[in-house]
């Protein structure tokens, strides 16, 4: 009895580990490159993410790890190391080295990991990846549920970068009961009259993921436009919600490896990265701001409070 | 050769500003392109805290002038009573009190009885001086409770380029809390010393449908102290004491509605003063010389952004105002009214369409229903004045605020016409030149000068101790201007800043003869002044925040090349906010010193030094404030200047110390 079973057993693992040998071979290497735009240390948990998944799936791949710390000539000499060094896959993080590569090798399968949207990903035909943004029917969900008296989401946005997401957006935000006030920004100079607008009739400000506009320099200012005015802001990370908005969605940057990691794993058993869609965080944690709360005068529900993986 | 000098810096603004059109035209393109590459940065990157940011970080260093903001925490931290204690405790700043209005000094200039008439005074943007005396009111007579302030922007030196008349030495800017502010019914009671009292109930809120409302009412009742002038120490006036005739009562009420782009606002008061001082040659220790003044207003405001560059601004105002004072001379009530009514317009259009500018232009539009003043005895009956009159007043101005080499530099220019029917017309340049060489250091050259028209109670109010004179001209100032503003880490600033300033055609009250006992108001020679500031302000991670200042200023009469009256030449501020407990208790001392003042008659008022501490307590109880204010701890004797009218007085006692608990609760 015992000897059947052995036997099953190993029929069974031969059966997973002979395409995998098979295709270690046809591609000819093992190797995973892998290309890091960023020396923030969720980078490296995404990674540390990427890698357990695939050794916990047998997948003993050798990594050839790239740090390019945000400088883009390093990454273009990395990309062109890369390519002439033919891995069997590559996996970026961040979109720095992601556009490089995807500009570049257009020959090997990439995973892409903390790029801000997936979007990018589905112009490519030998990509494919996980993006940081909660898809919009999920962000408008959970603004209802912070903020069940919100009727008027406003934002501002810079037509060059995000007018289709904008569309998107208000559709969304219509079909839950919200309505979306946009207001058009071209230049930083622009953002204190459209904060102004917003003043006077938004129930809450969504921070859109827009260079132009929720950058490092003017973060201050819409954090205090948004602090002297009464109004929540909806920040796009713990370090907004820390610095004052009211609350952000958050990601598990580890299972971000993980989902990465499943997704190279279909590609290291020859699916092609176009037969992979692009997906976005599966996990969702989220940050509140009691201070920032109890100033705007809002009493929020002890089970959101309770829940919040961070309270300020 | 003034006109000259004038034209030349115009020309040379004008050459500037056309400049920079054609570059910015070469300048302006596509929108900003998106910087992808890094997007993710924005869920990275560290945010430096609102929270103790949020006084410093005001653009007041892109300003075209030296800018000071008291906020809302402020008001409540440093028990501040009126708008009065406000501008108190601001640098340059001082007020007198004639124990009936109180009046503004600014920058060395402080006229006793002139009716805050240089500086202007607007809530929300609304102008507040009345159209009769041009008056700024301020102290309990003020339209607005002080708990329903958000704070309060104070914008020295000339500002007439943008708002006409009155902004001679400042523009004070009151902007008032919203509906989303309050959330809820708010009860406020406080008592004080010399049997006072005050109440107030808001409410406020911001509803789903997107209208917001703010309704508050106050209602003051203070019986006043007794009083001793030692120019009345006689047996016929009571040895110089005087009771139950400082009394002061005022009602008020304040609505503010929005709804999307229109902010519609209400506001009256009625207040009663007791006169205690026999100013007017009145019967002294007699508690019917008194004030009224009834003050309304309702203003329309629109605002609408036409393009993400281009915004529109626009305001319809009906204002009123109603003075009636008794005053009783041995045993003879002479009444003495007053009556403004005036309404108007204006339309402002903001615009960026030009790359590196920020342009300006509005007109506006007053028409004064009624400029009516009457003057009367009662018994036997005899008219002095009974005149009547209309008048209006259009404007037209332009501004523009350039950036230039690397956003280092910014040109601010601006210009404004104004047209009386009354007298000729006006023109008011500003120019500005803002330059940060580097990130936390900043340097402004100011220029600008402004006017005020003569009141109609200036040209035309007579009464037995006041003659009229129809043929003043208007008053007019030029002001020289430095800043440098230092910030020293993210929450500690350091400003310097000189002046120097020349009034031309000061209209000011004199006796029409030696010893006549009547006054006149004339247009008197020149007054130059200069001076400097220093200021340094912080506000510490542990919640500590505090502000010291020193200002001199030397202001002369060139007729007499003596120092004029009612000058301090020296004036230290401190201001300390100690959080004592968490974030729940908090103490708020301040500390001011004034140096010797001129009386109209050559002699000289003490220097003083005042301390006042406040205790203020919050989040003990859900929705309790609670406030218990010491002002005037020493027990500091002075006395203020005031005007001729107050003969023989030269200076009036001010208050010794007194007490405040206020008590707050919102539900």
């Amino acid at each position: 009895m015992i000897g059947i079973k052995l036997f099953f057993h190993c029929l069974v693992s031969c059966l997973c580990v002979v395409p995998l040998f098979y295709a270690a071979n046809a591609s000819g290497n093992d190797k995973i490159a892998v290309l890091i735009s960023s020396s923030e240390s969720r980078f490296d948990e995404a990674l540390a993410g990427f890698k357990e998944y695939l050794s916990n799936q047998n997948i003993q791949a050798a990594y050839e790890i790239h740090h390019v710390s945000g400088d883009v000539f390093t990454t273009e000499q990395t990309v062109q190391h890369i390519r002439k060094s033919k891995p069997r896959m590559i996996f970026t993080l961040g979109s720095l080295g992601t556009e490089a590569v995807m500009k570049r090798i257009t020959d090997i399968p990439v995973v892409a990991c903390l790029v801000m949207r997936s979007d990018i990903l589905k112009k490519s035909t030998n990509a494919t990846g996980v993006g940081l943004e909660f898809p919009l029917e999920t962000q408008f969900s959970w603004l209802k549920t912070i903020l069940p008296k919100a009727k008027t989401i406003g934002v501002l946005y810079n037509p060059a970068e995000n007018t289709k997401r904008i569309e998107d957006a208000k559709r969304i935000a219509r079909r839950l009961g919200l309505r979306l006030e946009a207001v058009e920004v071209f230049t930083p100079q622009d953002i204190p009259s459209a904060l102004a607008t917003l003043a006077r009739s938004a129930d809450a400000i969504w921070g859109l993921a827009d260079s132009l506009i929720m950058s490092p320099h003017m973060a201050k200012h819409i954090l205090l436009f948004a602090f002297r005015n009464k109004i929540p802001l909806i920040g796009l990370s713990e370090t907004w919600v820390k610095a004052g908005a009211l609350y952000s969605l958050e990601r598990d940057y580890s299972d971000l490896g993980s989902q990465c990691g499943s997704m190279a794993l279909q590609i290291w058993n020859n699916a092609h990265p176009r037969s992979i869609a692009p997906a976005t965080p599966r996990k969702i944690f989220y940050s509140i701001n009691l201070k920032t709360a109890e100033h705007i005068k809002l009493l929020l529900p002890d089970e959101i409070v309770q829940k919040a993986r961070t309270v300020y | 050769m003034k006109n000259t000098k004038l034209s030349c810096i115009m020309i040379t603004a004008f050459v500037i500003m056309i400049a920079s059109f054609q570059n910015s035209r070469a300048e302006s393109g596509s929108p900003a392109a998106p910087v992808s590459a890094s997007e993710e940065a924005l869920l990275f990157q560290e945010i430096p805290s609102v929270y103790s940011a949020s006084k410093y970080e005001q653009k007041v260093t892109e300003a075209p002038s030296s800018v000071s903001i008291v906020t809302a925490s402020d008001i409540k931290k440093y028990g501040y009573r009126t708008l009065a204690d406000v501008l108190r405790g601001v640098r340059s700043f001082f007020v007198t009190y004639d124990r009936n209005y109180n009046y503004v000094g600014v920058r060395g200039f402080g006229r006793p009885a002139d009716y805050n008439n240089r500086i202007l005074l607007l809530i929300d943007g609304h102008r507040t001086n009345d159209n009769l005396y041009d008056m700024a009111f301020i102290g309990t007579d003020g339209i607005l409770d002080v708990d329903i302030i958000d704070r309060v922007e104070i914008i020295r030196g000339p500002g007439s380029s943008l708002y006409g008349s009155n902004a001679l030495f400042a523009v004070v800017n009151v902007i008032t809390k919203r509906g989303r502010d309050l959330k809820g019914m708010e009860v406020s009671g406080e008592a004080a010393r010399y049997d006072t009292y005050k109440g107030r109930l808001s409410y406020g809120d911001r509803y789903s449908n997107g209208i917001e409302a703010l309704f508050s009412g106050t209602v003051y009742d203070s019986k006043g102290p007794s009083l001793f002038f030692p120019e009345y120490n006689s047996p016929t006036t009571n040895h110089g004491l005087t009771s139950g005739t400082d009394y002061d009562r005022f009602h008020s009420l304040f609505v503010k509605t929005s709804y999307r782009d229109f902010t519609l606002q209400a506001a009256s008061l009625s207040r009663i003063k007791g006169i205690p001082t026999g100013s007017f040659e009145t019967d002294f220790n007699n508690p019917d010389n008194r004030t009224r003044d009834q003050r309304a207003y309702l203003d329309l405001q629109y605002d609408h952004a036409i393009t993400a560059k281009n915004q529109v601004s626009a305001r319809l105002f009906y204002d009123y105002y109603k003075y009636t004072g008794d005053y009783i001379t041995s045993g003879v009530t002479n009444k003495d009214r007053g009556l403004g009514e005036w309404w108007g317009g204006e339309i402002k259009l903001s615009s960026r369409s030009f790359n590196n500018h920020r342009l300006i232009v509005g007109t506006e539009y007053t028409f004064n229903n009624h400029l009516d003043q009457r003057n009367h005895d009662v018994y036997p009956y005899g008219v002095y004045l009974d005149d009547q009159r209309r008048s209006e007043f259009w404007a037209a101005y332009i501004q523009d605020e350039i950036t230039l080499i690397r956003k280092k530099l910014v040109f601010n220019a601006g210009l404004r016409y104004d047209n009386y029917n009354t007298f000729t017309d006006t023109l008011n340049p500003r120019l500005a030149l803002i330059y940060t060489p580097w990130g936390k250091s900043i340097f402004k050259a100011l220029f600008g000068t402004a006017f005020r028209a003569p009141s109609p109670f200036e040209l035309y109010y007579q009464s037995p101790t006041n003659s009229p004179n129809a043929d003043l001209k208007p008053e007019r100032i030029s002001t020289y201007e430095v800043v440098y503003e230092q910030y020293l880490g993210d929450h500690c600033r350091a400003t310097a800043a000189g002046f120097f300033y020349k009034i031309y055609n000061l209209i000011d009250q004199m006796e029409t003869a030696p010893g006549s006992g009547i006054t006149i108001f004339r247009n008197l020679g020149q007054i130059q002044s200069h001076g400097f500031e220093i200021e340094l302000e912080n506000k510490w991670a542990n919640g500590i925040e505090g502000r010291i200042s020193y200002a001199f200023q030397k202001t002369v009469d060139l007729a007499t090349d003596g120092i004029l009256s009612n000058s301090p030449e020296h004036m230290v501020k401190a201001n300390l906010i100690l959080p004592l407990w968490r974030n729940k208790l908090f103490a708020g001392v301040e500390q001011q010193y004034t140096s010797l003042r001129k009386t109209i008659d050559n002699s000289y008022t003490s220097e003083f030094f005042i301390t006042n501490i406040t205790l203020f307590a919050q989040r003990m109880a859900k929705g309790l404030e609670l406030s218990a204010s010491v002002y005037n701890v020493f027990n500091t004797r002075y006395s203020d200047p005031v005007s001729a009218d107050f003969m023989p007085v030269t200076a009036v006692q001010q208050d010794q110390r007194a007490y405040r608990v206020k008590l707050t609760y919102a539900f």
